[in-house]
């Protein structure tokens, strides 16, 4: 990749965390940027630090998504799974040696394409992402304002070859975040975003029709977010909660019993044996065939501390429990199923309804982002919503925060996209090669590792054979010059 | 004596020249337009809105469309090609015909059946449903929670990321299942086994018009190229009794090795 030199305004360095999955995040940062909490791509890396191997590799896959996947993937099927249905084919009557012979046409056609195909597509992915960097590829591909941590770690590697790995780290992570603070400042002071284009030093603005339908989807977006969140509220939750309390007031004492019964296990205050004990009684209450809602419940303590090392967990699972007991408290008083839905219910309206004011104040934002509103403008609204919006209260004022985001992840998908079309006909180009070196290589390569099945060997073992038997003289001659 | 600073020097402005000139195709792909619209555009959209099924689909296309283009490459040179016995040659081009044109068929089937909506629901939550149901989005909760930055952290914050991450495994998994479901399942499974049995009708028919071949004695061949699709214990047994009357080099070889 090639790394164009770039004059930064390098200031101090600011103050980092460690998340549990060994990446610094920013902890203190300036009020007029960031807010100084955790944003949601640190809940993210964190997340992902706790999934499974297997929700890790379809991560790693979608980071992969793209021409190169596509390569390999087929390569793999090209290379491993054809040859053993070629030769061991039942329904071929055709003989074996030429089915072998078949057969060994797709490794070294997998190989082939591996070597022509994916090494033209990486340079060309990586000429991409230079392009970008540099703004050359026009607006909708330009990242300027959003470098790539790896591409900030080259510049600074250029400019200072004398930089520890450590250093150069640091400082590609100052840049970064220096970056992205002054796409805000942009945002909130112009109500634009500057790209460097072609490389020059003079920044431009954003095209303000992309500018505009930027805030629109990011308005979009968060009241998808929102009607999801009701959704999920008014459905999955609702119906979940009434049948646990029913369950809880037609079972008030079998739960009250078992819940005890975890609170004991904790006692011993060692999470390791908390988790083993839990994961006994899971199955002991699985064969003895107990309350599914109650086996539900214990794996749901369970999952708390399923990854956890720390002890603080523990109370975490207590905390859950204790709450259970309170919902056992309320539920078993109750003498009715209605009045276990009227107060499940007015529990889940009352949410909905928070989350129904701020979807109506969203759409209030759409329309002044219509009626070309400017950023600062935005956030003053969402200033003063907040005074009588529950859930506004929650949250920071951070619109600009998440137009940012938008655009960021919008033009990655753009360059993903870009990379993928231009993937094509790079590979398509790279046939013309692969093919007619699939057919020099191939025949060579059997006649010198399978020469039963080639012509090849066979013609010149056929030929030495026969000038042997026909001219006994000449054939010591040819030897003995050969010796 | 010539310094090579004086070299790289003479060479920048050249070196810069070539470097704008690759730069064209690039820049000509992110502009080309027919008429007003940019073909570009569209991918960005459906890559914005994240489409799944529009980024697998160009996936399989861009493997489709390669099948079909090597396809034709591979039959016009594998006819060609004076390297391979001439008795197996027929049969390695009817093999690449028939194999093209079963791949291209059967990938295109089969991704459509993979990617279809209710079939990735059923095969992802089957697969990663555990790991985004309420009990785990409450474990994660908790565990998130025993960082110091993000003790704070609300339900209302976290619900969205849980969801994000679930959508980004899903548009994972569905472009991995289909593009394996098309290019290694339908394609290297289903298609050598129909397309070999296929291979022996097509080279019939390529050959309905030629001459019988003589067969390479030198290559073991146990294939009977008069007669495509002949049994192979007949086959093997025919040339056993060819080999024993005919096969004089073997004779004098044996003979001289004793």
């Amino acid at each position: 990749m090639k790394v164009e030199k770039a004059n930064f305004n390098l200031q101090s360095m600011p103050v980092h965390n460690v998340l549990s999955s060994g990446t610094q995040v920013k902890k203190s940062v300036t009020p007029a940027s960031f807010t100084g909490r955790y944003t949601s791509a640190d809940i993210y890396q964190e997340l992902m630090h706790y999934m499974p191997g297997g929700v890790k590799l379809m991560m790693k896959a979608k980071e992969w998504t793209g021409e190169v996947q596509n390569i390999v993937i087929n390569s793999v099927g090209t290379g491993l799974i054809a040859p053993i249905f070629i030769k061991y084919n039942p329904l071929s009557k055709t003989d074996e040696d030429t089915r072998t012979y078949s057969a060994w046409r797709q490794p070294v056609s997998a190989l082939l394409a591996i070597l022509t195909q994916v090494g033209a597509t990486i340079p060309f992915n990586n000429k991409v992402k230079s392009l970008t960097h540099q703004g050359k590829l026009g607006q909708d591909y330009n990242m300027t304002p959003f470098m790539d941590i790896k591409y900030l770690k080259k510049l600074v590697k250029k400019q200072h070859p004398d930089f520890t790995p450590a250093q150069i780290n640091e400082r590609a992570l100052q840049m970064q975040n220096e970056q992205f603070e002054e796409v805000l400042k942009d945002l909130r002071t112009k109500n634009t975003v500057m790209y460097i284009e072609d490389g020059k030093p003079n920044k431009v603005e954003m095209n303000p029709k992309r500018y505009n339908e930027t805030l629109l989807k990011t308005i979009k977006s968060l009241i998808k977010e929102e009607t999801a969140e009701k959704n999920k509220n008014d459905s999955t939750k609702r119906a979940f909660r009434i049948r646990r309390s029913e369950y809880y007031r037609t079972h008030a004492e079998k739960a009250n019993a078992h819940l005890d019964s975890l609170l004991e296990l904790f006692e011993c205050g060692d999470i390791e044996k908390v988790k083993k004990s839990l994961a006994k009684k899971i199955s002991k209450m699985k064969s003895r065939k107990e309350d599914k809602e109650l086996i539900l419940f214990t794996e749901e303590i369970f999952k708390l501390g399923n990854k956890s090392n720390d002890n603080k967990t523990i109370n975490s699972m207590r905390e859950k429990v204790d709450r259970a007991k309170g919902y056992v408290r309320d539920y078993g008083a109750m003498t009715s199923k209605e009045q276990v839905i009227e107060r499940v219910n007015r529990s889940i309206d009352g949410r909905v309804t928070d989350i129904d004011k701020e979807i109506k104040f969203f759409e209030k934002v759409k329309q002044a982002i219509i009626d070309n509103k400017t950023v600062h403008e935005i956030e003053d609204m969402f200033n003063a919503e907040k005074l009588n919006n529950a859930r506004l209260q929650e949250k920071p004022v951070i619109f600009a925060e998440h137009v940012a985001r938008q655009l960021k992840q919008q033009t990655k998908s753009c360059i993903d996209g870009y990379k993928q079309v231009g993937g094509i006909f790079v590979s398509l180009a790279t046939l013309f090669i692969s093919c007619p070196l699939l057919n020099w290589v191939y025949p060579r390569f059997m006649a010198a590792v399978f020469p039963n099945l080639s012509n090849g060997k066979h013609v010149k073992d056929t030929t030495s054979l026969i000038l042997q038997a026909s001219n006994p003289a000449e054939f010591q001659k040819k030897a003995e010059v050969k010796s | 004596m010539i310094k090579i600073s004086s070299i790289t020097n003479a060479t920048k402005p050249y070196i810069q020249r070539f470097n704008k000139l690759c730069e064209k195709p690039y820049k000509a792909l992110a502009d080309f337009k027919i008429g007003k619209h940019r073909p570009m555009d569209i991918v960005n959209d459906n890559y914005i809105a994240e489409n799944t099924k529009f980024i697998t689909g160009l996936g399989v296309a861009s493997i489709v469309l390669k099948d079909g283009v090597g396809c034709y490459m591979y039959v016009t040179q594998s006819l060609n090609n004076k390297e391979i016995p001439e008795d197996k040659r027929k049969f390695v081009a009817a093999l690449d015909l028939a194999n093209g044109g079963l791949m291209i068929l059967l990938q295109l089937l089969m991704f459509f059946t993979i990617s279809n909506k209710k079939v990735q629901e059923k095969m992802f939550n089957a697969l990663f449903g555990k790991h985004f149901d309420r009990s785990a989005s409450k474990g994660y909760q908790a565990m998130l929670k025993n960082n110091d930055l993000l003790k704070d952290m609300k339900g209302s914050d976290f619900h969205p990321v849980l969801n994000q991450a679930r959508k980004d495994v899903k548009a994972a998994f569905e472009n991995v299942t289909s593009l394996f479901a098309a290019s290694v399942v339908a394609k290297r499974v289903f298609v050598p086994f129909i397309a070999t049995p296929l291979a022996d009708k097509t080279k019939a028919w390529m050959s309905r018009n030629d001459k019988p071949v003589e067969v390479s004695k030198e290559t073991q061949n146990t294939y009977n190229t008069q007669k495509a699709g002949i049994d192979h214990k007949d086959v093997k047994s025919e040339n056993k009794a060819d080999q024993t009357k005919l096969n004089l080099l073997d004779k004098f070889k044996s003979s001289i090795q004793k």
